[in-house]
């Protein structure tokens, strides 16, 4: 599904990931940890078309070379970030964007596109599934939306546009306890063997609700450990200081 | 003077066929006043603070060749239902400052009288539109206005009185220009209300391709407790030189609110000038331009607040592309000895290229202590990041960023209460905003 060797990206002149190597393979649910600054968002950014770096390394979907793809490119092939900090627009209805995505998706795909009837029935069941107000469609995108509302959107799109590759980056960060057990159920809701995930977090409580198949642990640019669920455990535990220890003696 | 340089093309702007006397009592009183007020005021100089963005000198080698059209043209409604919008209301359509009869389209209504000022009774005129002074009531007149009156050959007159229950006007001004010369344009409406009176008008500026010289004039004047809303369009063809005024009273607790959109011309300055008379009377200035290649279009807005808490808002958005020019002043003055005056002011713009310009300036003159005035203003690009988020659910660039300009536009459309004229301005946006619509017109 996907594979990433040897991913190098810099800016101005900073090397942030410095050799990164990540197999996914297909409906395989993949946690990267870390401390803060060790290049996890730089990840979610490099795999979803951010031109700001400079980048050297493959990272190749689904046997196609990602990195040459557009950001719509890759959306059209199935890539989706929930973003850790999910852009307000105003002026921009909510629904309206959202029916934009999902048909110029669907378009990209030669896939017959939704009419607004259509759309918006699909929209309502996935609204009521995320325990969201109906009114957040017809509000601009994420504009005055609380934190826990803006995350919900992102895990709304998510379903709505069916990606084969999603990236949760820092999902679980600024949520409550009661809308953390509301996403998570979302995303569980949204794993199928067609549909592999990668769960960016800094601490382990998302992956309490998420069960991933396989933790990896992003430090300074590389992944230095990887293990099975446990691994998340461990770091809580023992944190991250205590690991990067083991590893250089 | 300039007045004196171009007196001949003055004069032939001005000119009338047969004897003064013989031209109805509305028309002849506010010639003479006009022509008086010209030759005192001259025409606007860049060094006239109100015209600091416009390049004067262009309106003067303009006048210099215009001419006036001479007689009323006639245009198919079902053009100028494209072109303006069909709003389904009462209509009044004039034709290079004529009126049209065959596109107008009346409808009569309970306490509302709307009239070219050609159709009524001579008896009736001077009763009908008040004084017709082309001076306003702040005294901030120039040129332009009294050219206007001296000038005009025609008028739309709306008066509403509050047992009116639907009084919504669409007026129409369509430049039809001539191929070989450039015509003088002079629109002129006046639209009162009286105590308690509510009403909506909308004005149309709209033209077909060729030089021509559109100067307008607008007067409000609302009576104690009444509310207009009032929509501007201005989308002329793109050699036209557009210069429009809006001159508006309030009275006592009335409310004036307002949006103008400027789209067309090469050169266009808006100009509201709004006194806010009587107490706890209100306005809201709204606006919007979209300048791309060769264009300029400014808007000037001035409100006095000359009564006891009263409000002002101004809120004013330009979009500017290729080598457009937009151009924004919000002057607000607040009288001495008036109290509770709230003022709000801004104007945000997006430049779209690197050669876009936008200009921003307020202009406060607060003379009182009891004041609460706010102003802000940005000039920016569009959002880096609203674009890489639609991007990456899978919106062509291109897309994205019309859904940007179009979310940033919109905020103003959406203020107003009248959907077919949001249906319409919204597609003449868009229409604006693709690439064949710089060779248009």
């Amino acid at each position: 599904m996907l594979h990433i060797d040897s991913l190098t990206a810099s800016i101005d002149g900073n090397q942030i990931l410095k050799g990164l190597d990540l197999h996914i393979g297909p409906g395989e649910v993949h946690a990267v940890m870390g401390p803060n600054g060790a290049g996890k968002s730089t990840l979610s950014a490099v795999l979803t078309g951010r031109d700001d770096y400079e980048i050297t390394g493959t990272v190749t979907y689904k046997g196609e070379d990602l990195l040459s793809l557009s950001p719509e490119d890759r959306a059209a092939a199935g890539v989706f970030l929930a973003f850790q900090y999910p852009t307000e627009i105003p002026g921009v209805g909510n629904m309206y964007f959202l029916r934009t995505a999902v048909n110029a998706i669907r378009e990209a795909r030669s896939e017959p596109t939704m009419d607004a009837r259509e759309f918006l029935t699909a929209a309502r069941e996935q609204l009521a599934a995320l325990e969201m107000d109906q009114a957040l469609l017809s509000r601009a995108v994420n504009t005055g939306f609380s934190g826990g509302e803006k995350k919900r959107n992102e895990i709304l799109q998510m379903a709505l546009l069916e990606p084969s590759f999603a990236i949760l980056d820092e999902t679980d960060s600024g949520l409550d306890i009661d809308a953390l057990r509301v996403v998570a159920a979302g995303i569980e809701r949204l794993r199928s063997p067609e549909r592999s995930m990668l769960i960016i977090t800094h601490y382990p409580r998302l992956l309490e609700h998420v069960r991933p198949d396989h933790v990896h642990v992003l430090q300074d640019g590389r992944i230095t450990r990887t293990g099975g669920p446990e691994l998340a455990h461990e770091l809580e535990q023992d944190g991250y200081g205590t690991l990067e220890g083991a590893i250089s003696s | 003077m300039t007045v004196v340089e171009h007196g001949s093309s003055l004069d032939a702007l001005t000119a009338i066929d047969g004897d003064a006397d013989s031209l109805p009592t509305w028309r002849r009183a506010r010639r003479e006043q006009g022509l008086a007020a010209l030759a005192e005021a001259g025409l606007p100089q860049r060094r006239d603070e109100p015209w600091h963005y416009f390049p004067t000198a262009k309106l003067t080698d303009l006048l210099d060749g215009a001419v006036a059209p001479r007689s009323a043209g006639a245009l198919d409604p079902g053009q100028v239902d494209i072109m303006a919008g069909d709003l389904g209301c009462s209509r009044l359509v004039f034709v290079n400052g004529f009126h049209d009869v065959g596109a107008s389209r009346l409808s009569p209504s309970d306490g509302v009288t709307v009239s070219a000022l050609s159709a009524v009774a001579d008896s009736d005129s001077a009763d009908h539109t008040g004084p017709p002074s082309p001076s306003t009531a702040s005294g901030r007149t120039d040129g332009t206005v009294a050219l206007n009156a001296a000038a005009a050959v025609d008028g739309a007159m709306i008066s509403v009185s509050a047992e009116a229950t639907e009084a919504t006007i669409h007026v129409v001004h369509v430049a039809v220009p001539d191929a070989d010369k450039t015509y003088g344009i002079f629109p002129h409406t006046l639209i009162s209300l009286a105590p308690g009176a509510t009403a909506t008008v909308v004005e149309s500026f709209i033209g077909f391709r060729g030089p021509a010289l559109v100067d307008s004039v607008t007067t409000i004047d609302l009576a104690e407790g009444s509310r207009l809303a009032y929509h501007r369009l201005q989308s002329e063809g793109r050699s036209t030189v557009h210069l429009g005024r809006v001159d508006a009273v309030i009275g006592a607790g009335a409310d004036l609110t307002t949006t103008s959109v400027s789209l067309g011309a090469e050169l266009s300055r808006t100009a509201f000038d709004v006194t806010l008379a009587g107490d706890e009377s209100s306005v809201t200035l709204d606006g919007l331009y979209l300048p791309r290649s060769g264009q300029h279009l400014d808007h000037t807005l001035t409100v006095q607040h000359s009564a006891n808490r009263t409000t002002s808002e101004q809120r004013f958005k330009g979009v500017v592309d290729d080598d457009g020019r937009g151009s924004f002043t919000g002057h607000v003055i607040v009288d001495p000895d008036t109290a509770g005056t709230t003022a709000h002011q801004s104007n945000h713009n997006i430049l779209l290229s690197s050669r876009a310009e936008a200009d921003t300036r307020p202009w406060l003159e607060i003379l009182a202590d009891d004041v609460r005035c706010t102003h802000g203003a940005t000039v920016g690009r569009l959002d880096d990041e609203a674009v890489f988020y639609l991007r990456s659910r899978g919106i062509p660039e291109a897309t994205a960023r019309e859904m940007l300009i179009e979310g940033f536009a919109g905020e103003i459309i959406d203020g107003i209460d009248l959907e077919p004229l949001r249906d319409h301005l919204r597609s003449r946006i868009t229409s604006s905003r693709k690439p064949t619509a710089t060779t248009r017109g």
